[in-house]
């Protein structure tokens, strides 16, 4: 055959390519690998990454991946157990007048690094978050004052009566009060949780060793292993062949493929994570309501919930989850093209529009497939929608600056209140979407104010109602997380908000 | 390939192996189903259908056709889908050769002509760039300029021109002392007219061989590019960005990245062999 210097750069070449392939998928997998844990780690995956472990980081303040690690290494004053607030660093507290409440904290709670838990640490961290501008600020800004009775006294001062103060504490994680600021936090943050961090590396692993003076009792495995395996298709197989112990959420098309297997079970909970898809009320045409309505009106929700997720969702019936408190159901937006390409004619665009919707993959269970029906169907009455798949760090700038038509994403109500969500989200202040309403603002507020439940709940039932009403944006679906999880894990608990307890889990 | 012993060398230095002709007839099939396919079978990546999703190779969908390679995640045929993804191919593959090789054409009838500095300058910038792995090049690139098909064809084409200029220049460097060439410029002949007349001519041949084994190479490069989400933009087919989407069906409904894969393997391999025939043909040393 003589030789052929040409066909063997070539061949090598296109080895060389057809590896690249390969290895983005061999990549992912290697992330399973986790040679540095400890015996008996308990392996868990979750299906975001994590890539910061401050805190008081202002771009992943509510990140979800983050604070399932947040929950792990960190206290809050109030932690949430079920559908009830339980103490957590705070022994107890009242509410001494409207705007004042006193917290008593625990006695000889130690950081990770050996000082003791005092008051003047909770002050610190609550000055912190106030200053951070972050996606928690409406949260922490009728508070205008934490100060330290004694070292376990702490009062804070509110504004205007908050009602919603103990929910949103278990949202601000406790750190010593010299370390609040410091850089070092991102990577080895000192808390008081009961698990300390070992190792870190941002978007690929989370190593987490047991905290063995853990007030609250030590955790019953010595080590968590938190990998992020960006392969859904490598993190079942890792876990089918037991080199994960959890992984969650598995997508709906993908839960047949765990079910089966041996070693395996799966533990489903309607969850507080759910779709939306919002108007930028700011841009138009999606200043009028009745274009945002008449969009809504163009996609076969219920179809679309139905065939895509099957079992893996629930078709929405208000802004928020129907587990969340503060859930009103709302009367469904019927699937009417007609009446859709009508409204559209009366808002003066009789040949409908182009606009665009962003959206980045790793969101949710098939994001880009919502994204693309949606879009299918909005094309039948003329709406011409470009998809922007983009990546999470640029669709995150994108969204804070307000520079997108319309944005699809999950939300998860991690505090299990509508505070959290239509609280924070829909005020003319917060401004996450360019939606105005006084009225709405007005019922917020007072929401916020009341002390008592049935109130705050009858309250956010009507702004719920208002938000549905208006259209800010299509609430499509709430999700049913799959927890896929090997036989012999005992104690798992699966959570609504996609952060279980994992101290709780042991090994049979 | 075995010719007997017997026969003449001439006649067996003629003969065309038969894998070539095969090679031949299945890229006369994709060429064909890049230009008519998404003609007589339209892809419409808006379009969803969403009771038909996932349906195995030759089930009959909601609206009865049948989808002879089954359907992807959101019900759009896969056929389709694939028949799409070749026109793709074929535009990147062959843009990128084209526009790639004519810079590189440029750049080595100079270096190679001229020689002195400019050959130093144009050789060193050259070997600066294959220093470094064209795919993560060709990854910067396109994470800059964003996903388009103009901006694929750009970015391979960025990648690709140093191996044309290097081909040209070893070409036009042996052609420069020939005598035909001295005794033109002893006549008083023009550079342009010695490039043109003299030493082009003899460039065009390697150029030919070099670019048709890197239509096989762009082809992949464009797939693996869409396969990392820097490709084609969402709404356009790709066989790279197809196999992408499918991976997370491996399990459940293979076939979503198992066709195109296999589409490109078939495509690449053919013009591998053609390539290899081709440049058997043209160098007649290949012979001896």
């Amino acid at each position: 055959m003589g030789t052929r210097p040409v066909s063997a750069l070539a061949r090598r070449e296109f080895l060389a390519l057809a590896g690249l392939g390969a290895s983005g998928v061999l990549l992912g997998a290697c992330g399973t690998g986790s040679g540095a844990a400890p015996e008996g780690a308990l392996r868990a995956a979750f299906g975001q990454p994590v890539t910061d472990l401050d805190p008081y980081k202002a771009n992943t303040a509510v990140d979800e991946a983050t604070l399932i690690v947040k929950r792990l290494v960190f206290d809050t004053l109030v932690r949430r157990e079920g559908e009830k607030l339980a103490p957590g660093l705070a022994r107890s507290w009242e509410r001494t007048s409207p705007t004042t409440w006193v917290f008593h904290l625990r006695r000889g709670v130690q950081f990770h690094d050996g000082s003791r838990l005092t008051a003047r640490d909770v002050v610190a961290c609550l000055k912190r978050t106030r200053s951070v501008e972050s996606a928690q600020t409406p949260l922490w800004e009728p508070v205008v004052s934490a100060t330290a009775d004694d070292a376990h006294t702490v009062t804070f001062t509110t504004s205007v009566p908050l009602g919603a103060l103990p929910v949103n504490l278990t949202l601000l994680f406790i750190v010593p009060a010299r370390l609040v600021a410091d850089p070092a936090q991102s990577r080895s943050p000192v808390g008081s949780g009961p698990f300390r961090v070992a190792g870190f590396t941002p978007s690929t692993t989370v190593e987490l060793e047991r905290n063995d003076s853990y007030w609250g009792g030590r955790a019953r495995l010595p080590a968590v292993s938190l990998p992020f395996v960006a392969e859904t298709s490598s993190a079942i197989t890792a876990l089918r062949n037991g080199d994960l112990d959890l992984l969650w959420p598995i997508p709906p098309d993908q839960l047949a493929e765990v079910e089966g297997a041996e070693g395996v079970r799966v533990e489903t909970v309607p969850s507080w994570t759910y779709y939306l898809s919002w108007f930028n009320c700011s841009r138009k045409p999606f200043g009028d309501p009745a274009v945002r309505r008449a969009m809504w009106q163009a996609v076969d929700i219920g179809g679309l919930v139905r065939e895509l997720f099957g079992a893996g969702a629930e078709r929405m019936t208000a802004p928020i989850p129907s587990t969340v408190l503060g859930h009103r159901a709302q009367h469904p937006y019927a699937y009417d093209p007609a009446a859709a390409r009508r409204a559209l004619r009366e808002a003066g665009l009789p040949r409908g529009f182009r606009t665009s919707l962003m959206w980045f993959d790793a969101t949710g269970p098939l994001a880009r497939e919502l994204a693309q029906a949606m879009i299918s169907a909005w094309s039948e009455i003329g709406v011409e929608v470009e998809p922007q798949s983009i990546e999470k760090a640029q669709w995150l700038e994108r969204l804070n600056t307000l520079d997108w038509d319309m944005n699809l994403q999950t939300n998860t109500v991690t505090t299990g209140d509508a505070g959290f969500s239509v609280g924070r989200l829909y005020t003319s202040k917060a401004n996450r979407l360019g939606y105005a309403n006084p009225a709405l603002d007005a019922v917020l507020a007072k929401a916020d104010r009341a002390a008592d439940e049935d109130e705050r709940s009858r309250l956010y039932g009507d702004a719920c109602k208002t938000l549905w009403d208006d259209a800010v944006g299509i609430f499509p679906a709430t999700l049913v997380t799959a927890y896929g999880l090997r036989r012999d894990l005992a104690g798992f608990t699966p959570a609504a908000n996609n952060q279980p307890e994992l101290a709780d889990v042991a090994r049979r | 390939m075995s010719a007997p012993a017997l026969e003449a060398p001439a006649r067996a230095r003629r003969r065309t192996p038969r894998r070539t002709w095969i090679a031949l007839g299945v890229l006369a099939l994709f060429v064909l189903a890049g230009l008519l396919g998404p003609v007589l079978h339209p892809y419409d990546a808006v379009a969803t259908d969403l009771p038909s999703r996932l349906l195995p190779p030759g089930s009959r969908t909601e609206d009865g056709s049948l989808a002879w390679l089954g359907t992807d995640q959101l019900g759009r045929d896969l056929l389709a889908n694939v028949l799409a993804g070749s026109r793709v191919s074929l535009v990147v593959g062959l843009a990128t050769v084209v526009l790639g090789g004519a810079a590189g054409l440029l750049v080595g009838l100079v270096s190679g002509y001229f020689g002195g500095w400019p050959d130093a300058v144009l050789s060193r910038i050259g070997d600066v760039q294959l220093a470094f792995p064209s795919i993560l090049l060709a990854i910067l690139l396109a994470g800059v300029l964003g996903p388009s098909l103009t901006n694929i064809v750009i970015t391979l084409a960025v990648t690709r021109w140093v191996i044309f200029a290097r081909v040209v220049r070893a070409s036009a460097l042996s052609a420069r002392e020939l005598e035909y060439v001295n005794s033109a410029r002893l006549l008083g002949a023009g550079h342009l007219r010695i490039l043109l007349r003299h030493i082009l001519p003899s460039c065009w041949q390697p150029l030919l061989v070099a670019g048709t084994v890197q239509v096989g190479l762009t082809m992949v490069a464009e797939a693996s590019l869409s396969f990392l989400g820097l490709g084609v933009p969402v709404d356009e087919a790709s066989w790279g960005a197809t196999v992408s989407l499918g991976r997370d069906y491996l399990g459940s409904a293979w076939w979503i990245s198992t066709v195109p894969a296999l589409a490109l393997a078939l495509v690449v391999l053919c013009v591998g062999a053609v390539g290899d025939a081709f440049r058997d043909a043209s160098d007649p040393r290949a012979q001896l």
